[in-house]
């Protein structure tokens, strides 16, 4: 089914494939894509390493280097691409400004955070953290979790301007991964787009409503980009 | 974000590393002589110490933070601490966080839990901006451009390497592995015994941290 009132902003990483690839296996398609990308940089398939591009890993999980507009063209879902890199830029507020859609399902650029410029414009951006919240805001929680709990999570939000707080609508707990060297291309987007295809269900069961739940704001669950010392902990801890 | 996984082999030359910097650092410093039973110590069992060690070397600390000017009145609680720093426009940022240590080091859990609020500040300034400066103001808003002080780093990574322990909360144990990263590659001498002594426990607390998360985590 077309999901008339939700689109997608993309950025060109393994994330925004993993979310359009389980949509589309769910039968669910958005109205449209925004997709940011620039020709002048390495194609996604050109930065991922080799042991992820195995038929178990895509069987298992996901196709890590389908093409986005490759994939949209053939379920004819309507897209644009936005030669941007700047999520906040004025070209990118100017095109959704002009889209009916409420809500985006949001995978942006790695480091990148909306601005008000962005959030103030009467539009919700759907996001899923890796990661639960409110204990594990930040970066990187993927890997606290691995060693504090030897759980995943995911929890879905919408966003606002400071991290990892806005309104709660869904969280999911999954064990870690066999392969913990998997994480950060393969299972880190794989779970968020798990929880992402319940959310959008529930979205269609609870008449085209999410479902929300206030988080408190403060610094205590801030996490920090994982030291490599504990990175590999964590993934020696999936083996 | 994308570190390279390399393995165990990985952990084992962290662990190396570190040792070989803290030998580095105490050998070039003119208090060698002072160590040499810790450097004896840390040839035994794996680079763990006993716990009747551990207490004399925490003891040590504790005289050494004593020995330091503290703030015009030395804050014995954690409240007297907080409301202090609340009334104050200017804070030594050594001086606070020899003040923490020492409170974490002589007080209950219950009673240092309201620190959490300072070492989330200075955590979250550290791992944006590495770098801590010499003054804040009483809101903890840093005050002129000197962030090139080591012992500010030392006395930060301590507090937060011995609250991870207490608490068991990873992201102090991560900005501590960061603050000594720093420390470590660092160049500049550390010529105070007080300093060293707090870098030793720092970082043999900070590798019994490692140890004990490889165990319990069954890595092998």
């Amino acid at each position: 089914m077309i999901l008339k009132n939700i689109g997608m902003l993309l950025a060109n990483n393994v994330r925004s494939t993993a979310y359009l690839q389980a949509l589309i296996k769910n039968n669910l398609f958005p109205s449209i894509i925004i997709f940011l990308s620039n020709e002048e940089k390495a194609s996604i398939r050109d930065t991922l390493p080799e042991f992820i591009k195995t038929k178990k890993i895509i069987s298992k999980y996901f196709d890590p280097i389908q093409n986005i507009t490759d994939l949209a063209d053939s379920y004819n879902i309507r897209y644009k691409i936005l030669k941007i890199d700047d999520i906040n830029s004025v070209e990118l507020v100017s095109e959704l400004e002009k889209l009916n859609e409420k809500y985006f399902i949001y995978s942006g650029p790695g480091g990148q955070i909306l601005k008000r410029n962005i959030l103030s414009i009467g539009k919700e951006f759907l996001h899923v953290h890796p990661g639960k919240l409110p204990g594990y805001r930040g970066s990187t929680t993927i890997y606290y979790s691995i060693i504090d709990k030897d759980m995943c999570y995911a929890s879905s939000f919408f966003l606002r301007e400071n991290i990892d707080t806005g309104p709660l609508i869904k969280e999911k707990e999954f064990p870690k991964p066999e392969n913990g060297e998997i994480i950060d291309f393969i299972y880190d987007p794989f779970i968020r787009s798990s929880l992402l295809i319940d959310v959008i269900n529930e979205y269609i069961e609870n008449d085209y409503k999410f479902p929300m739940k206030q988080q408190p704001i403060d610094d205590e669950g801030n996490y920090y980009i994982i030291h490599p010392v504990l990175k590999h902990i964590a993934i020696l801890a999936c083996d | 974000m994308y570190t390279n996984y390399v393995g165990l082999e990985f952990i084992n030359d962290y662990i190396n590393d570190r040792y070989n910097n803290l030998l580095r650092i105490i050998t070039k410093s003119s208090h060698n002589q002072h160590f040499q039973d810790y450097i004896k110590l840390l040839n035994g069992d794996n680079n763990k110490l006993d716990n009747v060690t551990k207490d004399k070397i925490k003891d040590e600390v504790i005289e050494s933070l004593k020995r330091r000017k503290y703030f015009p009145q030395y804050e014995q609680s954690t409240s007297g601490l907080l409301s202090y720093i609340e009334n104050n426009s200017k804070v030594n940022a050594k001086q606070l966080f020899d003040n923490i240590a020492y409170l974490i080091l002589l007080k209950k859990k219950e009673e240092i839990r309201p620190l959490c609020y300072i070492l989330d500040v200075f955590t979250k300034k550290f791992e944006v901006f590495k770098r801590i400066y010499e003054e804040y103001s009483g809101s903890l808003k840093k005050i002129g451009e000197n962030y090139q002080k080591l012992d500010h780093y030392i006395i930060m990574s301590f507090t937060m390497i011995y609250f991870y322990n207490i608490g068991k909360n990873l992201k102090y144990l991560n900005v501590s592995l960061k603050l000594n990263d720093l420390i470590c590659s660092s160049k500049q001498t550390i010529g105070s015994k007080d300093d060293l002594i707090i870098l030793y426990y720092s970082i043999i607390l900070e590798l019994e941290s490692i140890n004990n998360l490889i165990m319990v985590k069954k890595i092998k």
